[in-house]
């Protein structure tokens, strides 16, 4: 009853926040200056015949809460309209794009989870070099932006080693992992360093703590210690930072997808807002809400599996 | 004009990188300090030596013909077109795909001469018909002939104002077919731009069964084109790739394809795009991005061209009124500004200074020499900030009013322009203010007086479609024409163009636009600034491609293969 009552309420909260979002994020796009015209037309002067032709076309001239609420009929009718650039379905051209998105996030995410708890780990249990070695990695790693890291991996890896290609994304399980081998890395890179950190803070927090030295006194290997008492503990700060980094790297996907033109759903964004392509602007940003919020929920329960105290509520945290 | 989608990017990037409270570390990109105070120093040391080796800026046409066949070339756009039906392909991506698809009635070729394609001949019984005699055994990819029929719908589609190409049938009066083989034109009045325009999608010819089965999705990723062209559409992978086949029914079989696929991927960032040239990901691309000039001239894994181009670089005067309409501030501004230093900073050596004229001498596809001889009259690019002064005097207190330049805000190029503008102005005591505008607001500039209002000028990167200087100066200084934004009337200049709009014989259509060409170099009706060469980055193991602009309508994939390397 409990998760039924919970996933009603997070259901009923995720709704209204799409609504909203959607009002907000379409109102934002139709005060904003501009038109697809341009994007149309190359931005090169054609007849203002041929304007005028394009704005009854596409619907440009008409009042905003017009346009808002005949776009959200559609939407409830399960029709998301099609693109104004491209003139196609706007579900077609987002299923094309969402799986290599979904694919750089779970591989980025993936690393920082690994890396990130490992290195921690590493860093709090070996104290000296190692230590010292991973604190000065994590500084610059969390300093750098992942379009620098994404410059950086290029150079070294595709001009210099010739070991990934620069572009694209590739076909295929194993094409893909592949090329999107350094975007992940790109843009895992702050995220990895942040979470190591935390988890050395948090490691190092348990491993003063009293019930650890009763557990040592009481003659348990060091490694049952570590694994039961020092590391389960710190995984509920680690688990809380890691889903929100997690859920950060679909809208950080953006500048690593232009980077090394991977064609996913945050280039996809900025494109489209661009070129005011209202419904495609629309359907991928209701596509991040709805995955950020799923990614939160999901931490929510990994925070209750993890610490018997925490319980699941219908109010989120 | 044409905007470049790459660059619009990066304004877009700082500030999503937004996470929770928690984990505020996302990282500030900017390029506004550091990047200018870089810039404005190289514009200081701009004469800085040019290699021996560096290649010939807008002049090269072709590239060493291809020896042998090759399977697959992997080319660059910098972005993804929007469509393929050739009425909306109006901007340089779906272009550059789309003629090796879709072919037109003329042919532009990479020497700028206009020469017949699917049109076998042409001919002008009277200033207002236009005679074209269809090219017989022309076969569509799908086997199927192209019959008459097909060109008139298709050239009857551009009467719809929905097309982009509309403007070119402005004079149109009607189009049908008059013998088995020969499709009449009737003008409402003469315009000798109208039968250039035929090298364009404006003659464009698809298969009118087809086209209108598919109706509103043809040219969509999903349905592709069909045309006559060397190449057939394979697939479009939405946001990642289209893929064009080797056409084997290709009527000019002297000219058939040797490439067997030609797959397009698309790479805003202008550093991706350099190292994938680089890296051989990609084999070639045109409008290679000017940041990576030197870094792909040096390169071993390829050769860079700087193509014979129509792009002109110029600043617009936005108003009839405000400081600019003072001929004597127009003309000291002008003088302030070194038109070569520019060429050589904001394009990285990929362009040649422009003289007192928007029609850079390489857009002559016909009456070269009298072109020539009239450049070679017309003073050199030089700053003189003493005339310049004087005038800045002469012009009284109009002088003392501050202007506005407007820039479309996160476009590097014309940042740096503006940036340039505004420090050449100072030296000569004039206050130039920059203001930056919304990239999908800076097209409205040309279209809307209410935009332009409160800017006294802007700058535009625009291209003639065709080799007839007459396309881009009529619109743009006949009075009441849709581009002549500050009211410019000059009498001698209008009677000039009138005439020559009118004028079957190209010497002296030639001779006309040049007589105007000499009033407006001192008129300066606008500012010319830079004639950008079209960057050509070719792949070791490829060879062949034309390397001047023609490439946004000649079918230029046609003539890449093997290099024999």
């Amino acid at each position: 009853v409990r998760v039924i009552s919970f996933a009603a309420s997070r259901l009923a909260g995720l709704a209204v926040t799409l609504l909203l979002t959607s009002f907000v994020v379409y109102g934002a796009l139709y005060l904003a200056p501009g038109n697809p015209i341009a994007i149309l037309t190359g931005g090169r002067p054609v007849s203002q015949r041929t304007i005028t032709a394009i704005q009854a076309e596409y619907g440009l001239n008409k009042p905003f809460v017009f346009s808002y609420l005949n776009w959200l009929e559609k939407v409830i009718g399960g029709n998301f309209g099609k693109s104004i650039v491209f003139r196609e379905n706007v579900s077609t051209l987002i299923t094309a794009r969402v799986g290599t998105t979904a694919f750089l996030v779970a591989y980025a995410a993936l690393l920082i989870i690994i890396f990130g708890v490992v290195l921690g780990v590493v860093s709090a249990l070996r104290k000296g070099p190692a230590d010292t070695a991973i604190l000065a990695g994590t500084t610059v790693g969390i300093a750098t932006p992942s379009f620098v890291a994404a410059i950086m991996m290029i150079s070294v890896f595709t001009l210099g080693l010739h070991w990934f290609p620069a572009i694209g994304a590739g076909t295929g399980f194993a094409d893909r992992l592949w090329h999107l081998t350094m975007p992940s890395a790109a843009l895992a890179l702050a995220g990895t360093a942040y979470v190591a950190r935390l988890t050395r803070a948090a490691a190092n927090e348990e491993l003063a703590r009293e019930h650890v030295d009763t557990a040592r006194s009481r003659g348990i290997p060091e490694p049952l210690v570590v694994q039961r008492h020092v590391l389960r503990n710190a995984l509920i700060p680690v688990t809380t930072v890691a889903g929100l980094t997690v859920a950060g790297l679909i809208a950080g996907s953006v500048v690593v997808e232009n980077a090394f033109a991977v064609n996913g759903l945050g280039s996809y964004l900025v494109t489209s807002v661009e070129q005011k392509d209202f419904p495609v602007v629309q359907a991928i940003t209701l596509l991040l809400v709805a995955a950020f919020v799923l990614v939160n929920s999901v931490v929510d329960v990994l925070y209750a599996l993890i610490d018997p105290r925490v319980r699941l509520t219908g109010a989120s945290r | 004009m044409s905007e470049d989608p790459r660059q619009l990017r990066a304004g877009y990037l700082s500030g999503h990188l937004s996470r929770r409270e928690l984990l505020r570390y996302a990282a500030l990109l900017g390029l506004s300090g550091p990047a200018l105070t870089a810039f404005l120093s190289a514009c200081g040391s701009s004469s800085s030596t040019v290699g021996a080796t560096a290649p010939a800026i807008g002049t090269t046409v072709t590239t060493p013909p291809a020896k042998g066949t090759v399977a697959r070339v992997n080319w660059g756009l910098f972005y993804e077109p929007p469509g393929l039906d050739w009425i909306y392909c109006y901007n340089y991506e779906e272009n550059t795909v789309v003629a090796n698809i879709t072919e037109s009635l003329m042919r532009l070729t990479p020497q700028f001469t206009i020469e017949p394609s699917l049109a076998e001949s042409f001919s002008e019984p009277d200033p207002l018909t236009k005679v074209y005699r269809i090219r017989q055994g022309v076969k569509f990819s799908d086997g199927s002939p192209m019959t008459v029929q097909d060109v008139v719908f298709s050239l009857r589609r551009n009467l719809d104002p929905a097309s982009y190409w509309n403007f070119a049938y402005v004079n149109v009066k009607s189009i049908d077919q008059s013998g088995q083989a020969e499709v009449t034109i009737k003008m409402k009045q003469p315009d000798e731009v109208f039968h250039p325009l035929m090298s364009t999608p404006a003659g464009g010819v698809g298969k009118a069964s087809y086209v209108q089965a598919k109706g509103k999705s043809y040219g969509t990723p999903q349905v592709g084109a069909l045309g006559t062209g060397p190449f057939v559409f394979q697939s479009w992978a939405q946001g990642t790739s289209i893929v064009l086949a080797r056409n084997a029914n290709y009527w000019d079989t002297a000219h058939a394809a040797k490439v067997g696929q030609i797959h397009f991927s698309f790479i805003p960032e202008e550093s991706t795009m350099t190292t994938a040239l680089l890296s051989g990901g990609i084999d070639g691309a045109y409008h290679t991005p000017y940041s990576g000039l030197s870094k792909l001239h040096a390169s071993s894994a390829g050769k860079l061209y700087l193509g014979k181009s129509m792009i002109f670089t110029e600043i617009i005067v936005a108003g009839p009124s405000g400081p600019l309409a003072d001929h004597k501030l127009r003309t000291a501004l002008l003088l302030s500004i070194d038109r070569q230093a520019l060429a050589k900073s904001v394009y990285n050596n990929g362009a040649t200074a422009l003289k007192n004229t928007v029609i850079p001498l390489a857009e002559w596809g016909y009456g070269q020499a009298q072109a020539k001889a009239a450049w070679a009259k017309l003073a050199p690019p030089k700053v003189d900030l003493t005339q310049a002064k004087q005038l800045v005097d002469q012009a009284g207190a109009q002088a003392k009013a501050p202007m506005t330049i407007a820039t479309r805000a996160s476009f590097q190029r014309y940042i740096d322009i503006a940036t340039i503008v505004q420090a050449s102005a100072s030296q000569i005591g004039l206050s130039v203010h920059i203001k930056p505008i919304a990239p999908n607001d800076y097209g409205d500039l040309f279209f809307s007086s209410k935009a332009r209002a409160g800017i006294d000028m802007f700058i535009s990167e625009n291209y003639a479609d065709i080799p007839e200087p007459l396309e881009i100066v009529y619109p743009a200084v006949v009075p009441a024409q849709q581009y002549n934004y500050n009211n410019y009337n000059n009498p001698k200049v209008t009677s000039d163009l009138t005439q020559a709009i009118r004028q079957t014989s190209d010497p002296r259509r030639a001779a006309l636009i040049l007589d105007a060409q000499a009033v407006m170099a001192n008129d300066l009706a606008a500012l010319p600034l830079a004639n950008p060469a079209v960057p050509l980055f070719l792949n070791k193991r490829i060879t062949g491609a034309p390397a001047s602009f023609c490439y946004l309508y000649y079918p230029w994939a046609r003539d890449i293969g093997s290099s024999g390397q």
